[in-house]
């Protein structure tokens, strides 16, 4: 991040590559329809573009990609009043090899649709720690809460997913 | 939450958890091809228009320096050369001189604080965040900051300083400068010229204060002009078609705002409306301000930048 504001064209293409997918997932796992979870991640890149100066080394970029994401997140669910779980109709991942990953591919769509039926934060501390790895303390700052809620919130989640994991 | 749950709690924390690899079948999604390359290109443009700045900002310096490595030591030899001192006392005042040369053309002024950045790729705010005809013209016309080829003639014997010099380039539409070339203090001419279309004036005591709104009204613009005591004072943005310095825009939350201004940030209850705020942004080393006006839904209704006294005016011309 800081190679790109010191100008360094390419490092902002090293840094998109490295997030855009995490990111992209992030508002897939979040939002319907697909369109909208476009629009929320391409405003989010625009934001990181726009107030690249104000980025503070002093936290890993993932982190701050997150909070201006749940920020986005938090916009999307008060303009249209649906903080309520998706609909169990998220795709399941396509595959190079449809018949020999058949059983692979059911299970991720199980995983998939039993995260659509978490609360949208206990959801978003699953897809932030399995996408980027982010500690518990960041993900509490992302949603501006304590660490011990986090954990709460966390260990409700595991029991929830419990069933389909044991599948 | 009993013993197992606490246990499980802490195997997924330390990676000895299933849902790790279960999770990792379904990390398939990417963005599609468009949306990389819309986002790539706006970031370039970006890296670019902000590597040209910092080009400008070397080269009055390092064109200072040329011209005294060059300049002191050829006076010198002038001084020495006695046919050149009989000359140069000869020579008419400086004063004399200056009366005859042309004005010098005016210099391109920077806008350091801002860090506009043009539309975003999406379709909507593409067109409207584009610049005016007039300005687009003008920025279609400035001279490109390409260095010249050897072999092109260009500035032949010129001075190998100005030469390296890179040609000026407009300051971007929006900033804390004012409005693409307008900037605040400039008159009224400046600020229609830098609109390039049709605008309306109204207010009840235009010598004082005065507002410009584009024309037709049906047209939306989303955006209207304020001029004190005759001089561009600030521009008011009630649209999403615009990006305020620095990334915020209409229908942004608070939390947002918070993001992208960490700092520097005064916020005041809304004057008029109840359970509204005005975050005041006061960039470094300018005397400019960005205000955004929060409703009580706790969204950014407009936004607005200018100079002081006109931009705290509450509305218009009040």
């Amino acid at each position: 991040m800081q190679a790109w504001v010191a100008g360094d064209a390419g490092a902002f293409e090293r840094l998109y590559h490295r997030h855009k997918g995490p990111l992209y997932r992030y508002f897939q796992r979040h939002i319907t329809p697909p369109a909208l979870a476009d629009e929320a991640f391409q405003d989010v890149w625009q934001k990181v573009i726009q107030a690249r100066d104000r980025y503070r080394a002093d936290a890993p970029f993932a982190a701050w990609l997150f909070t201006l994401a749940h920020h986005r997140l938090m916009d999307h669910y008060r303009s249209h009043r649906s903080g309520e779980p998706l609909p169990d109709t998220l795709e399941a991942p396509a595959s190079q090899q449809p018949e020999a990953d058949a059983g692979r591919r059911q299970q991720a769509a199980r995983l998939l649709q039993a995260l659509a039926r978490l609360p949208a934060e206990q959801r978003e501390i699953i897809v932030l720690r399995e996408e980027e790895d982010l500690t518990l303390e960041q993900i509490a700052a992302i949603q501006g809460v304590g660490r011990e809620t986090v954990k709460s919130r966390l260990r409700y989640a595991l029991a929830k997913l419990r069933e389909v994991l044991d599948d | 939450m009993t013993e197992p749950e606490d246990r499980e709690l802490q195997g997924y924390l330390s990676g000895d958890h299933p849902l790790r690899s279960r999770y990792r079948d379904t990390r398939d999604a990417e963005p599609p091809a468009s949306l990389d390359a819309a986002i790539l290109a706006q970031a370039k443009a970006a890296t670019a228009r902000a590597s040209h700045r910092r080009r400008r900002r070397w080269a009055l310096p390092l064109g200072l320096a040329a011209t005294l490595v060059l300049g002191l030591p050829l006076g010198w030899q002038l001084w020495r050369t006695p046919d050149a001192r009989t000359e140069m006392a000869q020579a008419p005042p400086v004063r004399a001189v200056a009366e005859h040369a042309e004005p010098d053309a005016p210099q391109p002024v920077e806008d350091e604080a801002s860090t506009a950045e043009p539309a975003p790729s999406k379709s909507a705010r593409v067109a409207a965040s584009s610049p005016p005809p007039q300005a687009k013209r003008e920025r279609a016309e400035a001279p490109s900051s390409a260095p010249l080829s050897a072999d092109s003639g260009a500035g032949y014997g010129a001075p190998p300083a100005l030469m390296a010099a890179p040609a000026p380039e407009p300051p971007p539409v929006i900033g804390y400068h004012g409005f693409g070339p307008a900037m605040f203090g400039d008159d009224e001419e400046s600020v229609r010229m830098s609109w390039g279309r049709p605008l309306a004036e109204s207010g009840a005591e235009p010598a004082r204060c005065q507002v410009l709104t584009p024309e037709p009204a049906s047209a939306n613009y989303g955006i209207r002009f304020l001029l004190v005591d005759g001089r561009f004072a600030r521009y008011e943005v009630s649209s999403t078609r615009y990006l305020a310095p620095g990334g915020g825009q209409v229908g942004d939350s608070a939390d947002t705002l918070q993001a992208l201004y960490p700092d520097g940030v005064d916020v005041q209850p809304h004057p008029r409306i109840e359970g509204g705020a005005l975050w005041t942004v006061t960039p470094s080393a300018n005397a400019a301000r960005l205000v955004f006006e929060i409703g009580s839904g706790g969204y950014v209704t407009r936004w607005r930048v200018g100079a002081p006294p006109g931009v705290f005016f509450v509305e218009g011309c009040d």
